[in-house]
């Protein structure tokens, strides 16, 4: 590997006026793009081509959309973006909880898909590398995973062990949702999973110590009816 | 026939008792014609008209066949006992007819207000379909201008993009670009609200009710309407307390952004966001602003669906979106309302939310 090639995104889409728009988009972001119409031909093309990322409408013609996560998930571990026109916040949990990386709803604007898609490159990148930044810094945020060590605008916070718990939790998948569910189970344990008022009442404290308004945070971000988002680091 | 069978065996019965208690008692022939009158009366209550008649008449023979001289004969020794069976048959059959009538009555009485309820609920039922036609259409009204507002902005900016090309100057093209976002998501947001109206008319809503802070809604809220907002400034006065609440996020983050819409669209100046404690019970959040204030015609009226504040207003909505506001509040057992500021002039809108407290918390596994 002498140069590193554009990352290749598998597109499964059956709409063509969202085919166009994703091709242009992908195409002038220097990605190398493949298109599947149909859940067969992405099943086909994800094997064949082992692409970067795949970019799932849940309402392919052919197949039920979470049967071809679950199909997937079973022998890789690529990023996948679903996409989908159901808007309900249960439709969404139920595809991450599967093993989605991200979800975006119909109507959604070229910003938000192509900021997902550079979250979801980075973080593949950073797993497959295999070693992970012992430093997380993040607009005012600084946290030594080494040390566990917590700053902020370089002033020493202290976190309780279940806060730093919940904060290392989410730098792991920065940029990423992470659901109720799957904070609950890394942070207090399986049996806890279905507990969402110990993450909100947790939430609320870690905003007040890393946010200059928990009412308009600008790193510990609410999806709301999901779960969490940890601001991503640009760049 | 079932029925003449019963005033025979009525009559056979009080011949019997008339006989029994006859052999107990000294019985004058007055008493014996009573009982036998007896008789009829419940022949008359339970029976129609010919068993009754049957029965008064059966009671006379068997009065004179049993019980006059000579006994066991329908002769009669004593003469005045012919005025007796006369009146007897009389009183006996004018019970009879009477009875009749009263239940005759009785029934077309109860006829009556079955065809009066009937008819009522045929009303009732007429006027409700009067009502959802007259709802269905002022919504296909409301939904088709608001809609087509939107549409038409962005179809007209379009087309001029692509009819003009390179002659278009790059500060109008992105202007024109920047109305088709503006307009798009616009749409998008009206989407929302005519399906979050038709979901709950369905029947179909269910909120999801947990603990959560109240601040979190907010966050949601402002973030996703930071392109609208554009320069207007807003101010957000949270306490440094959390505040928690039971109710659904996804519910009351519709609720905050009909709000926020509404003072962005009618008000003016600084937006302001209050969160505040209603005693032990409640958690009071108010969006604040400096515009005009309330419109006139009572603030209940506002948030009933399809009214607007005021015809000129050209901001363009369904008239839904403060009829969601009341209902989604009203759904998670809380209060909502309009006022004018008492600081100064503008509005204010306001809801409630059941206050809820922290639970104790276990550490998290090591």
């Amino acid at each position: 590997m002498s140069v590193q090639p554009a990352a290749e995104i598998l597109v499964a889409e059956d709409e063509p006026q969202m085919r166009r728009f994703f091709r242009a988009l992908i195409r002038s972001h220097d990605y190398r793009l493949l298109e599947a119409g149909t859940g067969r031909e992405a099943l086909a093309l994800a094997s064949s081509h082992r692409p970067d990322l795949l970019i799932l409408d849940l309402g392919l013609p052919d197949r039920d959309g979470l049967e071809l996560l679950v199909e997937l998930r079973a022998w890789t571990s690529m990023p996948i973006i679903v996409v989908s026109a159901r808007g309900s916040e249960l439709d969404k949990v139920r595809a991450l909880d599967l093993g989605a990386d991200d979800y975006l709803t119909k109507p959604f604007g070229s910003h938000e898909l192509l900021a997902r898609v550079r979250v979801a490159l980075r973080q593949a990148a950073r797993v497959g590398a295999g070693s992970e930044q012992p430093l997380f810094e993040v607009g005012e945020l600084s946290v030594d995973l080494a040390r566990r060590k917590v700053e902020l605008g370089g002033q020493a916070v202290r976190l309780t062990p279940t806060e730093y718990k919940l904060l290392s939790t989410m730098i792991a998948h920065a940029g990423k949702v992470l659901t109720h569910r799957q904070l609950l189970s890394e942070v207090w344990g399986p049996a806890q999973a279905s507990n969402t008022q110990y993450l909100r009442v947790y939430m609320a404290q870690l905003r007040r110590k890393l946010e200059a308004d928990p009412a308009r945070p600008s790193l510990l971000k609410t999806e709301i009816g999901v779960g969490y988002r940890l601001e991503a680091p640009v760049g | 026939m079932l029925e003449y069978g019963f005033a025979l065996c009525v009559v056979a019965l009080t011949c019997a008792l008339v006989g029994v208690l006859g052999g107990l008692l000294e019985l004058t022939p007055t008493d014996r014609v009573m009982i036998h009158l007896l008789g009829v009366v419940v022949v008359a209550y339970w029976a129609r008209l010919g068993p009754s008649l049957l029965a008064a008449l059966a009671s006379v023979a068997a009065f004179d066949f049993f019980f006059v001289e000579p006994i066991h004969t329908f002769s009669v020794d004593e003469a005045h006992y012919r005025v007796t069976f006369v009146v007897m048959a009389g009183v006996g059959m004018s019970f009879s007819w009477l009875s009749a009538r009263l239940r005759e009555q009785v029934q077309l009485a109860q006829t009556r207000e079955q065809q009066a309820a009937a008819l009522a609920q045929a009303q009732r039922e007429a006027e409700l379909e009067a009502e959802r036609e007259r709802l269905r259409a002022s919504l296909l009204a409301s939904v088709s201008h608001d809609l087509r507002t939107p549409l038409g902005a962005i179809l007209g900016a379009v087309t001029t993009l692509e009819e003009g090309g390179e002659r278009i100057d790059p500060e109008t093209q992105s202007q024109l670009l920047a109305a088709i976002h503006d307009q798009a998501e616009l749409l998008a947001r009206q989407l929302r609200n005519l399906l979050e109206m038709t979901r709950f008319e369905g029947g179909g809503l269910e909120l999801q009710r947990e603990l959560a802070a109240v601040e979190e809604p907010i966050g949601v809220v402002l973030g996703a309407l930071q392109h609208r907002l554009g320069d207007r400034q807003v101010d957000v006065q949270n306490p440094v307390e959390p505040l928690y609440a039971r109710f659904d996020p996804v519910a009351v983050e519709l609720v905050l952004s009909n709000l926020l819409e509404n003072a962005l669209r009618h008000g003016e100046g600084t937006i302001e966001i209050r969160v505040e404690a209603g005693g032990d019970r409640e958690v009071e959040i108010r969006v604040l602003d400096r515009g005009p204030g309330l419109p006139p015609g009572g603030p209940e009226r506002l948030f009933e669906k399809f009214v607007r504040g005021s015809k000129a207003s050209t901001g363009g909505g369904v008239g839904l979106g403060l009829a969601i506001v009341a209902l989604l509040v009203r759904e998670s057992g809380g209060r909502v309302w309009a006022r004018t500021r008492s600081d100064g002039p503008g509005a204010e809108f306001g809801f409630s939310l059941p206050r809820s407290f922290a639970p104790e918390i276990p550490e998290a596994e090591a």
